[in-house]
This record gives structure tokens, sequence and C-alpha cells, in this order.
């Protein structure tokens, strides 16, 4: 096959002990700056840029390649052990992994993000090496309001995860989170008609509140805020690692299915234009509480709600490459960054640009494998090392903490404006620990509220009002009945259960 | 992309002091850019591209600052509380610093800095996806003008540069800008992937955005509005279709309202031999900018009249503050 | 009303409280956008309405919750909390006058007492050091502005 060739074409260029030295220091630098809490893949690429500056086209694109999937490496580390979301794709990843870490599994933890993400970072180049034109293709047969309903669903997953795990809390201080967060996510301006919502005339509320603000305010500085609050006197250390280091059979034997399924689903949602990596990585923690066999385990550590979203974020990283390399469409913002880079270079990724630079575009490809592999030797060993951080004494750690989520936030746009926002957002998480009020839906409601509204208004704008476009569309129909089933099924179930409280309840 | 401030702090780093050039009467050796847009934004290449062209002069003592958000109001604040009096400070500007602040109250506008000199851009082109059955510009307005609603046009935020672009269009084809039915995007990647899945009849936007789908053949130009012809876009110019519309997605800078005659006058011949120096030439050929040089009067005067023509598009469409 | 249903009537009174004022601002905002069926005020309508019914929701079931229900509620000393606050607030507010540095160092002093270790001065040293580290390897290494403060003048180029 033609492909085979080219690839392997590909590998000769990516393997010559130049290249691979470049792309060693990129999966390394990538990973390094990737585990900054607030710091996401795309911020990531754009600061390590300008290291490249002079180097051969080939030798750059291969140290991308490598920081690009270092940098989704990175952000899962972060999360799993400090509960502080680097960006939105590693929100899922900080549930239930650091969870694990609280119960001293950090280390499972982070091997089977690493080990997932590796499957899922093959399995994705591999979908980008054979199907990636194929795919974009697909693609663009969607349209508005199956992009809306894509986000309806995602969600309607919602509905899983509205309750606190750790109890306490009702179904409806779930919906109050999920509003909220609908609520953050409309402040700004409006996306269709430019109009200022809820900004009070504030210059820096025009743009919205940035989603990692919100995720390191409600993750970071609220759990902190709780613990200071709670064990504060006592200046012990926490997250004792308990047993041994590495992943047990069970552990193995729960994982890899949610590896494979995780990278099927973030492959292709990534590679669709404003797929995202939110979508994916809920999608896939919401199959997997579906499909386990202890769902009441979510929320508390289940290894399955790691290595699910893990390998679908890595895997739809791989996917948000399709349409960039096969059309020069970046799909998300590390793709843009990506894409800047690459006309730095005076390149223009396209159909063009396979045919007159293949060499490139293809050593780039190999060097994505490549870097994968460097990525499991870094990071594998290293869980070791990260491990013991959390055995800092806790007025460091959590000291650390502040500093790093104050870095994250602040290099966003360099306005104080941000600090502001994080320690209310802060203050609001902390309320919401201490009432048992779930965050997750908060972050969601954030994320997905603006485009779900987005889509709505696009849809029927170009339907010019037609509401029925979201039905004649199959795509957007099938979904959308989707989400319905999953909010009507915990309704319907609750229905047929008698409520054995209520007599008591009615007596009071 | 060094900075001064870098290369200041290694030097402090390695303990030795740091020197400071003699103050020369008007000969600008080092500059200051501020930009209302974050790394890789349109204003952020201008401005980099002023830095690259004066390097190659020579110049080597240029600081960019990135400044984004809200609309490049922050950046325009900053700048005039923090720049008064320096005589090496500019603040780059673009089409949509202009239109911003008539769509949403700001504390400042570009009123509160001097525009001093307009450098380079890009002229606004329509296409649509290849095999769309728009056959032509004629075809597109005939169609508008039959059925408004059913023409989707594509472009970027609402109240900017395509949204007033089209709203002009439809003006002079008789109708009013209500009409135009204008489907907003957040950046330029999404108005392609709305021409290429089809859900947009038509997009608008600078050449070099669709630059690549046009050579790829997936998206094919209807017409540009430019002046004359483009050299490397094979399609007519809105003039010669009988539609008077030139509109550009210009980059100009501004200095700050402090700032005296003679140091003004300083940088405004600063960029005007910027303008006609080779490595200039060169950076607008590599990204596909044209010149647009205008100095400070005609630009002064530039700038207003498009206000006022935007601030009359933007009271119809019923989108303008005030 | 005993003090286990206290925390969940008050916020979801909040909460209900916080879905009126969104509906009374949702109605400043300008609608009548020709193709714009929805508007920009409908969303915020329903998130403002949303916000209400689930407060309400709230109260009804704290309200109705029984004792045995409810997680242990911990003791909470909310001075460290307060200690935490006022840093970030202070950083907020003087990190591009005093840059960098300083303010970071406060914060990790802060957190560090927040949490009960009161050696003030070995915690300011490490915070001091750990703030020029971060500073130097963005600033240097990957040109990243982070403020400097007082120090700016030092390093500007002007004549």
């Amino acid at each position: 096959m033609e492909t085979l060739t080219l690839l392997a074409q590909g590998f000769a260029v990516a393997l010559t002990p130049d290249n691979l030295i470049w792309s060693i220091i990129g999966v390394t630098l990538g990973t390094a700056i990737g585990v900054l809490p607030g710091i996401g893949p795309a911020t990531t690429v754009a600061i390590l840029m300008p290291l490249t500056v002079g180097l051969p086209p080939v030798s750059a694109f291969i140290m991308f390649a490598g920081i690009y999937y270092g940098a989704q490496y990175g952000g899962s580390t972060t999360s799993i052990l400090l509960n502080t979301p680097g960006e939105a794709g590693s929100m899922m990843t900080a549930v239930d992994g650091n969870a694990m870490a609280r119960r001293g599994r950090g280390a499972q933890a982070l091997a089977t993000a690493a080990i997932g993400s590796f499957v899922a970072g093959t399995i994705g180049t591999i979908g980008l090496t054979f199907a990636a034109p194929l795919l974009v293709e697909i693609a663009l047969k969607l349209t508005a309001p199956d992009y809306f309903a894509l986000m309806v669903l995602s969600l309607a997953t919602v509905t899983t995860m509205l309750s606190n795990p750790t109890g306490g809390g009702s179904i409806a201080f779930g919906i109050a989170s999920l509003f909220f967060g609908l609520l953050l996510g409309t402040v700004g301006l409006d996306p269709q008609t430019g109009q200022a919502r809820f900004a009070f005339g504030v210059p820096e509320l025009l743009d919205g509140i940035d989603t990692v603000v919100v995720a390191v305010g409600l993750f970071a500085i609220g759990e902190t805020l709780y613990m200071a609050a709670t064990d504060g006197g006592k200046a012990d250390s926490m997250h004792k690692l308990r047993g041994s280091f590495w992943m047990s059979r069970e552990d193995w034997s729960r994982s890899w299915k949610p590896w494979l399924r995780g990278a099927l689903i973030g492959f292709p949602i990534g590679a669709i234009p404003a797929g995202g990596s939110e979508i994916p990585t809920v999608l896939s923690y919401t199959l997997e509480k579906k499909l386990s066999k202890k769902p009441e385990e979510f929320g508390l550590g289940a290894i399955e709600g790691v290595a699910g979203p893990e390998a679908a974020n890595n895997a739809s990283a791989a996917g948000a490459l399709s349409p960039l390399l096969a059309l020069g469409l970046p799909t998300s913002s590390t793709a843009a960054v990506m894409l800047a880079a690459f006309q730095q270079y005076g390149l223009r990724p396209g159909p063009l640009l396979f045919e007159s630079n293949s060499s490139l575009i293809w050593g780039l490809i190999a060097s994505l494998y490549i870097g994968n592999v460097f990525l499991l030797v870094l990071n594998l060993p290293m869980v070791g090392v990260w491990v013991r951080l959390l055995s800092l004494p806790k007025p460091w750690l959590y000291g650390g903490i502040l500093v790093l989520s104050s870095l994250g936030v602040y290099s966003l746009n360099g306005n104080a404006v941000d600090l502001v926002i994080l320690w209310i957002i802060g203050m609001v998480g902390f309320v919401m620990r201490v009432i048992g009020v779930p965050i997750v839906p908060c972050v969601l409601g954030l994320i997905l509220g603006p485009l779900i509204e987005q889509q709505l208004r696009r849809s029927l704008a170009i339907s010019q009002g037609d509401w029925t476009v979201f039905v004649t569309h199959p795509v957007s129909a099938f979904l959308l009945l989707v989400a319905l089933a999953f909010v009507a099924t915990p309704i319907i179930s609750s229905l047929r259960k008698p409520k054995p409280q209520s007599a008591v309840g009615m007596t009071r | 992309m060094t900075f001064t401030r870098r290369t200041a702090l290694t030097a402090l780093a390695a303990g030795s002091l740091l020197a400071v050039a003699p103050a020369q009467a008007q000969t600008i050796r080092s500059l200051d850019i501020t930009v209302p847009g974050g790394p890789g934004s349109g204003l952020d290449q201008a401005a980099r591209g002023i830095e690259e062209a004066l390097r190659a002069e020579g110049i080597n003592a240029v600081k960019v600052n990135n400044v984004p958000g809200g609309g490049g109001m922050i950046a325009i604040s900053q700048f005039v509380t923090t720049k008064e009096g320096n005589r090496n400070a500019v603040v780059v500007q673009g089409a949509g610093t202009v239109f911003f602040p008539l769509t949403n109250k700001t504390p400042v506008t570009l009123a509160d800095v001097r525009p001093l000199a307009r450098l380079a851009g890009e002229y606004e082109v329509i296409a649509v996806r290849h095999d769309s059955d728009v056959k032509d510009f004629k075809d597109l307005m005939a169609r508008f003008k039959a059925n408004p609603g059913s023409v989707a046009w594509g472009g970027g935020s609402p109240g900017s540069t395509e949204n007033i672009f089209f709203a002009r269009l439809a003006k002079i084809a008789g109708m009013t800008p209500k009409q135009v039915n204008f489907i907003p995007h957040p950046n330029t990647g999404e108005v392609v992937v709305s021409a290429l899945n089809g859900q947009a009849t038509v997009v608008g936007g600078g050449l070099q955005d669709f630059k690549t789908q046009i050579e790829a053949k997936k998206l094919r130009l209807l017409a540009v509005a430019s002046p004359e012809r483009l050299p490397d876009a094979d399609a007519p110019t809105l003039r010669e279709l009988g539609y008077e519309v030139v509109f550009a997605n210009w980059r100009g800078v501004s200095v700050h309202k402090s700032l005296d005659d003679k140091s003004a006058n300083a940088l405004a011949d600063l960029f005007a031999k910027l303008v006609k120096s080779a490595h200039w030439k060169k950076i607008l050929n590599d990204r596909g900018w044209l010149d647009l040089y205008l100095p400070e009067q005609p630009y002064q005067a530039f700038i207003a009249d498009e206000t006022r023509q935007a601030r009359e598009i933007l009271t119809e469409l019923g989108l303008a503050t005030q | 009303m005993s003090a286990h249903r206290l925390p969940g009537t008050l916020f979801g009174s909040a909460v209900a409280a916080l879905g009126v004022a969104v509906v009374v601002a949702s109605q400043q905002i300008k609608t009548g956008f020709t193709y714009d069926v929805v508007g920009p005020a409908m969303f915020s309508n329903l998130i403002g309405i949303g916000l209400v019914l689930s407060g309400i929701a709230s109260v009804i079931n704290a309200r109705r919750a029984s004792l045995e229900d409810l997680p242990d509620q911990p003791k909470l000393n909310l001075w460290p909390v307060g200690l935490i606050s006022a840093a970030l607030l202070l950083e907020a507010a003087l990190i591009s006058r005093l840059g960098w540095i300083p303010v970071v160092a406060t914060v990790f002093v802060a957190g560090t007492y927040a949490f009960g270790d009161r050696r003030i001065l070995s915690n300011a040293l490490i915070g001091l050091v750990l703030a020029t580290v971060i500073l130097l390897v963005f600033t240097l290494g990957l040109g990243i502005d982070l403020p400097l403060g007082p120090l700016e003048p030092l390093f500007q180029n002007d004549q």
C-alpha cells in the first residue's frame, strides 16, 4: 500500500540520530511545561515554538510533535496529583484520578494514564496515517444541527454526574451547579450578535471567563481552601503511598478496554471541527460508568474513570491533527498554534503539502509514533518521582499549589482580573465542597453552554427559523434521541422505584 | 522572538550593568510595540513583521508586548495609562479595533490615541465552495435579492469586518443591512469549515485565509474588494462588477496623544522609511500582505471615514451602542 | 430549623436569588435581530429560571432531609480561608505594581501559615526562591513576561 511506503520513508527521516534527539527534547519539554497547572497543550506549544526558530523544518516539526503529545501527557499529572487540571481535557481525569491519589493509589492512576495515553496515542496516530483524509471528508458532512445535538448529548451525560458520590447531595444541587456553570458561560460577548452579557462594563469580562480559571479555581483553589479549613492545623503529609507502586492484575484488566474505547471515541470526535477534547473525555467517562460493574466507585477512585478519559484525550489530540494536515484546517487552539508554526516556515498544510512536501509530513507522522514511545519510556519511571511529590508536607504542597495556580492563571492574559475571578470561583468551590455540591457539572456547563447556544442559533439562522432541522438531519436526530434517553432513564427509574423514606417524610 | 527585557535580565544575572544608549536628538533607536492581541493573532503578526523589518535595518531594540482581550481596548487602555510621553512607544491597530467600540461600551476607544500611519493589510474576498451552484457574484446577488434569508453569509465576529462588509454590499444592491443573514464565527478556521460543509452559502475573509483551499480547488473566489485585480487571485473586483466597495483588513500604528509634533514626526519618518525598505517588501510578499501605507493626515481621515460608515451600518443593524 | 439543614437551605436560597437577579438583568439585553430567532436573551432567561427552580428544589430537599442522609459535617476553621483569600486578593491588587516575586512569595507564605507551618522566615525564603526561579525560567527561557514591578524601569530601553 502506498501509505505504508510513505510511512516507511517517514520513519527513515524521523529515525536519524539528530531527529531522535529533537524528539526527545520536544517530548521532555512538552511534558515539563504541560505539567504546570493551568498551562495546557496550546499554551505549551505556543511558549516553546520560539525555541525551534532556526532549526531545519523537519527537525522543528519533529520537536513540535514531541511537544504536542508531551503536553497532553503532562496535563494528567497535575490533574491526578494536585487536582489541578491544566485544561478542560484533563478535567475528567482529575475526578477519579485525584480520588485514587487520595487513597494512596496515585501511582496506579498515573500509570494507567500514561499507558492509556500511549495506547490511545498510537491508535490515534494510526488513524491519522490511514484515515485522515477520509475522516475529514465524513466530518465535513456534519453541519450545525449535528454539532448542536452532539453537544446536547454531552451535556445530557451530566445526569450521571449530578449526585455527589461522597453522599449528601441531592440532584437539585447538581442541577444548580450545572446552571451556575451555564451562567458563567454566558458572561462576555454573545457569539451570535456580539452583545455584551453580564460584563458590567469591565473590559476584561468581555472575553468571557476562561475555562482554565474556573477549572483551577474550583478544583485547586477550592480544595486548598477546604483543606485549610478542615485539616489546617495538622502539618502532616497526605496521600501516603499504600502497598505497591505498580498496577495490579485487576488494574490492568479494568483498564485495557477503557483505553480502547476511549481511543475510539476520542479520535473521530477530535477530528470533527469543533469537536474539542472536552466532549470525548466526558463521553468516555459516562460510557465507562455505564458499562462498569461497579458504577458506585466512580467519583471515589475507579480506575476506568482515569483510563478511559485519558485515552480519549490523547486520541482526540491525534484526531485534531487530521483536519490540520489533510485540509489545513485548525480545529482546536492547539492545532491553530501548530498551524502558525507551519506558517512560520512558509508552509501551508493541506492536500497540496502532502504532495509537495511529503517527506516533511510523513516525517512528522512517524515522529508522532516515536514521540509516543519516548513519552511512555520517560513517564512511567517518573511516576515514582511524581508520587513522592505527594509526600511533601501539606503546607508546602498547598503553598506550591497556590503559587502554580497563580502562575497558570496569570500567564493566560497577564491581567490581574483573572486572579480576582480565580479567588471568587475558588470561594465558590470551597462552599460547594462544604455543602456537598458536585463541581464537575459547573465546569461542563461553562464549556458546553456557549457551544450549545451558538450551534442552536446558527442552525436556526441558516434554516431561517425552521426548528425541524434538528429532526430532519439524521445525525442530529439520532444524537438527540440518545441524549433524551440519558435524561429520561434516571427519571423513569426513580419513578418506578418505591420511595422507602417518603412515608416517614410525610408524617413529620 | 527576543525581548530586550530578556537580554537585560541575562545581563543582570551575569552581574554586569545595563548600559543606557545616549539620547540622540530625533533618531529613533528603539521601539516599544503594544499589541492588542495574543501571540499569533493578526495584529501580533503585523507587529512581528515590523520587528523583523526594523532589525534588518539595524534597529535591534524592539520590544513587543501582547495585551490581548477586550476587543483590543485593554491594550489601548494600558497604552494610554503607561506610555505617556514615551517617544518610542506605538500601539498597533486594525479595522477590528475601530469597529469594536462601536458595538460595545468601552472606557477607551481608538480616539484616545493618535493614529500615525497605516501600514499593510489584505483586501476582503468573497468565496464559495468549489462545487457550489452559485455561479458567480451576479448570481449570488440575484439570489440574495430574490430571497435574502436563503443566502447564509459566513464571516468573523459579529459587528466586525465581514458583517459590515456584507452590509455595504447589501446596501448597494438596494437591500437593507438587516436582510443579510450573517453567520458569525469565532475564527477563520470555522469560517472555512462552514464554507466546505455547505452551511454557509458564501464566505468572506482575507485572501490568505482561503488561499490553501483555493489552491486545492475546494473553494472558489467570486470577487475581491480591492481597487484593482489582485495578482494572485483570479477574480473580478467588485468595482468591475458595479459595486463601489473597497474594503480592507488593514493594520496601522498609533502613538500617545501626549507626544509633541517633533517626536511624533520622528516616529512617522521611521515608518515612512520602513515601508520603503526592501526587507519590509519581502515580508509583505511572504505573508501575502499588500502595501497600504498612508501617512498621518490621510490615515486619520481614513479612520474617521471608516468609523462614520461603520456606525451608520451598525446602527441600521441594531448593533451600535449609544 | 436544625443546624444540619441550614447549609442546604442557605445555598438553595442564594441560588434562587441569583436566578431572579439573572432574569432581571436579562431584560436589559437587546433582542430583535432578524434571523436570530432565539436571540441573546433567551438563554440567559432560561438559565435564570433554571437557577430559581434548582434553588427552590435544593431548599425543599434540605428541609426534607433527615439527619442520617447528610454526611458528617467536619468542623470548619475559617480563619485559614480568610488568610489565603487575603493573600490572593493582595496578589491581584499588587502584582503589577510590586512585581511577581514579592507577591507570589507572600502567597506561598500565607498558604504554609494557613496549614499550620509557623516558620514564616524560612517559608518566605523558600517562596522567594521559588518565585524567582519561575520568573527566570519563564521570562528568560520561555519569553512570557511576568511583571517585574518596581524593577521595571531598569529594563526599559528608551531615550
